[in-house]
């Protein structure tokens, strides 16, 4: 899966087919993580490749998030890292750790971004 | 991979079939302690919305010439949007005829078949491979003995055949497990019985080899396994995910246990593992089902012995009679599922069910996905409901 991450895939965040996007919360806060691990989430996922304009080799991919606010996105980037790391595991998997305060933002993040 | 629903209030089921078709499970008759099973009377259907996790129950107007009767230690699989049932028997006797329920318009069938059908019996395994159900091992009716035959049915011509092997050949057994992977039949636990006559608890085996058939070549061999190789047992439950065997469950009359346990083994390397996953799985127990839809196990019914297994009033000589054993047996009417890849939506899930927090404001559709995840099936029938 995400382990061999695709050598047409360019160093940075420029153009379409850049190792890294960036995830902006509704708060202003930007989020820096691997295309791959962004893929994860399915609404991520269709927003980065079927967008109308496609990116030009010289802009960053970015993803505007109004919905969801930086408590819950951080949330979701370090599940992406953690269902990368596990999914395949069979025994020693770590609970994914969800705080109490969080737990409705981060339910509602996860509904609309599909992951 | 992670334990994530429990609910109780589904069929009552011991020694059922079960089949996933698309994103519905359909579950056919079994056993269930206090039920008639010499009376002749309709197999009974369920089905298990996999979205909403709610059972109901298929009715059926059709006649008894059509539909199987009621019955325990069948098999069921699915070709298409077809179920194939065929062998299991009730308390008086067992059957060879092969039914066919369609799951797009609930109805029986009886296909008409040629070939050498193979003798009506129970416990016995089948799986699909390359179009073809193969139908090993089990108990014969009418031989009183067990049987170590190959069969198979051609699910395109409805052509049964006897299928000659070469090779090490398993021995005689009874509920243990055939899964196909990549043309080969694996065989895996079961009650091994030498002699291939059942005479008492004390000649049955449980060996923990695994058995391959090559369907291409119709040879047995032993395969050379390594890594943490479960105990042998019966009644136990195999299913395939992403090319690797999982053996769920099970019982091992030697042991005197019963397992909640979960391994899986790797065909292309020959590996076994244990694999313990997040949450809370089942209670040990036998003769369950699982049912694999996308990434997620379904597992429903079966027994367990009673709680009060050590000090309840039976005499200690008939510990070790399987009568006796059954009589101390729970039968269970509950759901669990396995999620192999939970989504974060299904942890915060979890998370908002076991804190309690107030959802008023959540929208509707979440609402509904936490009510369901929590809300028991209402479908259990009374015991003696001869219905």
């Amino acid at each position: 899966m995400a382990s061999n991450v695709p050598s047409t895939r360019t160093e940075g965040l420029n153009g379409p087919n850049s190792m890294y996007v960036k995830l902006i919360a509704n708060d202003g806060h930007e989020f820096i993580v691997k295309r791959e691990l962004a893929y994860q989430a399915k609404t991520l996922k269709d927003m980065l490749e079927s967008s109308p304009v496609q990116v030009k080799e010289d802009e960053p991919s970015v993803v505007h998030l109004r919905k969801v606010p930086s408590n819950a996105l951080i949330v979701v980037c370090r599940f992406f890292a953690y269902k990368h790391i596990y999914d395949n595991a069979t025994e020693m998997i770590p609970e994914f750790p969800t705080s109490h305060e969080d737990a409705l933002d981060v339910f509602l993040a996860s509904d609309f971004l599909r992951c | 991979m992670l334990w994530t629903v429990e609910l109780e209030g589904g069929p009552q089921r011991v020694n059922h079939a079960a089949v996933a078709v698309n994103d519905k499970i359909y579950s056919f008759g079994g056993y269930c302690t206090g039920e008639n099973y010499r009376a002749m009377r309709n197999m009974d259907v369920h089905v298990l919305n996999t979205v909403t996790y709610r059972w109901k129950a298929i009715e059926t107007q059709q006649s008894r010439n059509v539909v199987p009767f009621q019955r325990y230690g069948h098999t069921a699989v699915a070709f298409g949007g077809l179920v194939y049932v065929w062998g299991g028997r009730n308390d008086n006797t067992a059957c060879n005829i092969l039914y066919c329920f369609d799951t797009n318009t609930h109805r029986w069938s009886v296909p008409r078949v040629d070939g050498s059908i193979p003798e009506a019996r129970d416990g016995h395994s089948a799986c699909v491979i390359n179009d073809r159900m193969y139908i090993f091992s089990g108990y014969l009716e009418y031989m009183e003995a067990y049987t170590q035959d190959v069969h198979t049915l051609n699910l395109r011509t409805m052509s049964w055949s006897y299928v000659r092997t070469t090779g090490q050949h398993p021995v005689y057994r009874d509920f243990h497990t055939a899964t196909g992977v990549d043309g080969v039949m694996y065989v895996w636990g079961g009650r091994e019985v030498a002699s291939g006559t059942y005479d008492t608890q004390a000649n049955e085996e449980y060996g923990s080899d695994l058995h391959a058939l090559d369907t291409t070549t119709n040879r047995w061999s032993v395969v050379p396994c390594s890594g943490h190789i479960p105990i042998g047992r019966r009644s136990h439950s195999a299913f395939v995910f992403r090319d690797h065997i999982y053996v769920f469950g099970g019982f091992n009359s030697q042991a005197e246990r019963h397992f909640n346990d979960l391994h899986r083994y790797d065909p292309s390397t020959n590996h076994w593992e244990r694999v313990k996953p997040l949450g809370k799985g089942p209670c040990p127990r036998r003769r369950q089902s699982c049912c694999l839809v996308g990434a997620k196990m379904f597992l429903f019914g079966g027994t367990s012995p009673k709680d009060n297994y050590e000090d309840d009033t039976y005499p200690e000589e008939e510990i070790f009679g399987e009568e006796s054993t059954d009589r101390r047996l729970k039968d269970h009417n509950d759901l669990h599922v396995l999620d192999f890849e939970p989504s974060l939506k299904t942890l915060c899930l979890l998370k908002v069910q076991s804190l309690k927090v107030d959802t008023c404001w959540l929208p509707r559709e979440l609402k509904a996905l936490l009510e369901v995840m929590n809300l028991p099936n209402t479908i259990t029938r009374p015991p003696n409901h001869t219905g």
